[in-house]
């Protein structure tokens, strides 16, 4: 390979990561006037070779890949009842069979709850510094249909990975939210404190009660949740060197229709939920209520414009 | 194994799964569109990507740094599925002269010469060596850098760009013949 073929290698490989990156054909050409003749016929060649494959994947398939992926990941972080069982199956069957007759002699046919196996901490305290913001934010969908959507959130659950992990938990300090302000890129601030750095892999809300007000109509329905919570699969780190901003979207939909009596229900929306970080050194401009103020406990606390915190 | 290399295994797991999580937005494009160009089926392409992301998570423990990124690995395991498909659906030929089209309901006109273009650069790629095929597919389409090229294929990074050039010399050659003979 002579001197020139090596030279003009490592100018077409650089040009080609120039226009991959977005850079115009012109603008490479231009640094090497020498090399221009040649290089516009090989880059042109590029050019028709790329467009003729231009493709963007569609984002419904991009999020329904996520989804997967850290479906999977959740799964695999918590090892099945099957796994553990077959790794401990000697012992285990000995204990499982004392334990029963114990249990059936004693107790009948008392129904058993099995006690939750992964720990959980409290956070007590709400705090102004804290490197963990928590809000809410609404996918349009048929919010549009409500006057006033009121979710009281009564408390937030964070899973810790680890193993078994651990359930990091808080009473949001605004409980009570209307999601008809939050459409879009709207959030609004529910809590923020200080969270146990580590890696988190699912959001629970536990929501106690879901009221809206139809536009037109003056009763207030009540929106049922099953088991009063809203789980969330997703994969976010927390640390003590940034601030950890985490947007929960929820989306209301709306099954059935007029004649058959149609009801809504509430979701979370994990294509639009997760979280942004930003170094702790950064203070908080323009955040929260947008004077630096904490937010309002009340029916309708301040509002942030863009999600990105 | 000790309690401590156990839990030492158990955060290098995680810090990949993270890794993996974070690579998935900049890489899933790439991914589906270096499958598109392999497979030519743009629904296919967009399955192979996201699996390649699940079948990277389930072989992790297996993934030590082996020289190369995470991210080329992605392209190793996109390669092997993308083989795969076309041993199966056993007729790579076929599929590469044939299926590579795309209908547009909106569109019928632009369609047609999409897929006229597609036709021309597809005949022309089919004039490269295999390794220099491979060699566009990854750069193009996929936008992976030469060194990470190289490191995927195991030559150096002056042979992918040796190749590179090589190929596009190819490309040129036929491509222009082909668009004389359309005008």
């Amino acid at each position: 390979m002579s001197k020139m073929a090596k030279d003009i290698n490592l100018i077409l490989d650089e040009c080609i990561d120039r226009i991959i990156r977005g850079e115009s054909l012109q603008s490479c050409l231009q640094d090497y006037p020498e090399e221009a003749p040649e290089l516009e016929s090989l880059l042109q060649s590029m050019l028709q070779t790329r467009l003729a494959y231009d493709f963007t994947p569609s984002a419904s398939a991009r999020n329904l890949a996520r989804q997967k992926l850290l479906q999977a990941i959740e799964r695999k972080r918590q090892p099945g009842f099957l796994e553990w069982l077959l790794g401990h199956r000697l012992v285990l069957a000995t204990a499982a069979a004392v334990l029963a007759v114990l249990i059936i002699g004693y107790f009948g046919l008392k129904t058993i709850i099995l006690p939750q196996t992964i720990p959980s901490e409290i956070i007590e305290a709400p705090s102004n510094t804290g490197n963990f913001v928590f809000l809410l934010s609404d996918e349009v969908n048929a919010i549009g249909d409500f006057e006033n959507l009121w979710v009281t959130v009564e408390k937030v659950a964070l899973l810790q990975s680890g193993n078994p992990g651990k359930w990091i938990e808080f009473t949001p300090e605004t409980r009570k939210v209307d999601m008809v302000l939050l459409p879009g890129d709207k959030t609004q601030e529910i809590w923020r404190g200080d969270v146990p750095a580590g890696n988190y892999t699912r959001v629970i809300l536990y929501v106690s009660q879901v009221e809206g007000l139809l536009k037109g109509s003056q009763s207030i329905i009540e929106i049922k949740l099953p088991g009063n919570k809203l789980q969330l699969s997703t994969s976010f780190r927390v640390s003590s060197e940034e601030i950890t901003s985490f947007v929960y979207d929820l989306t209301v939909i709306k099954a059935g229709n007029a004649g058959n009596g149609s009801k809504y229900l509430l979701k979370p929306q994990a294509a639009e939920s997760g979280a942004t970080y930003r170094p702790a050194a950064i203070q908080d401009k323009g955040k929260g209520s947008g004077n630096g103020r904490r937010p309002d406990i009340s029916d309708n606390p301040p509002v942030n414009n863009s999600r990105r915190q | 194994m000790t309690p401590d290399s156990s839990k030492k295994g158990q955060e290098t797991r995680e810090k990949y799964e993270i890794q993996l999580v974070n690579l998935y937005e900049e890489y899933f494009d790439k991914i589906a569109r270096y499958a598109f160009a392999h497979i030519g089926d743009r629904t296919e392409a967009e399955d192979i990507a996201g699996e390649v992301f699940l079948r990277a998570l389930k072989s992790l423990d297996s993934f030590r740094d082996c020289g190369i990124p995470l991210q080329s690995w992605l392209f190793k395991i996109a390669h092997n599925m993308v083989v795969d498909y076309l041993r199966k659906k056993s007729r790579y030929l076929m599929v590469r002269t044939a299926e590579t089209r795309y209908q547009s309901e909106d569109d019928p006109e632009g369609t047609a010469l999409s897929n006229l273009e597609i036709e021309k650069v597809k005949n022309a790629l089919l004039n490269l060596t295999e390794e220099q095929r491979e060699v566009i597919n990854l750069r193009f389409f996929a936008g992976l850098p030469s060194k990470e090229v190289a490191s995927l294929l195991n030559k150096t990074d002056g042979a992918v760009r040796e190749m590179q050039r090589a190929a596009l010399v190819k490309l040129r050659q036929v491509l222009n013949k082909e668009n004389v003979r359309g005008e």
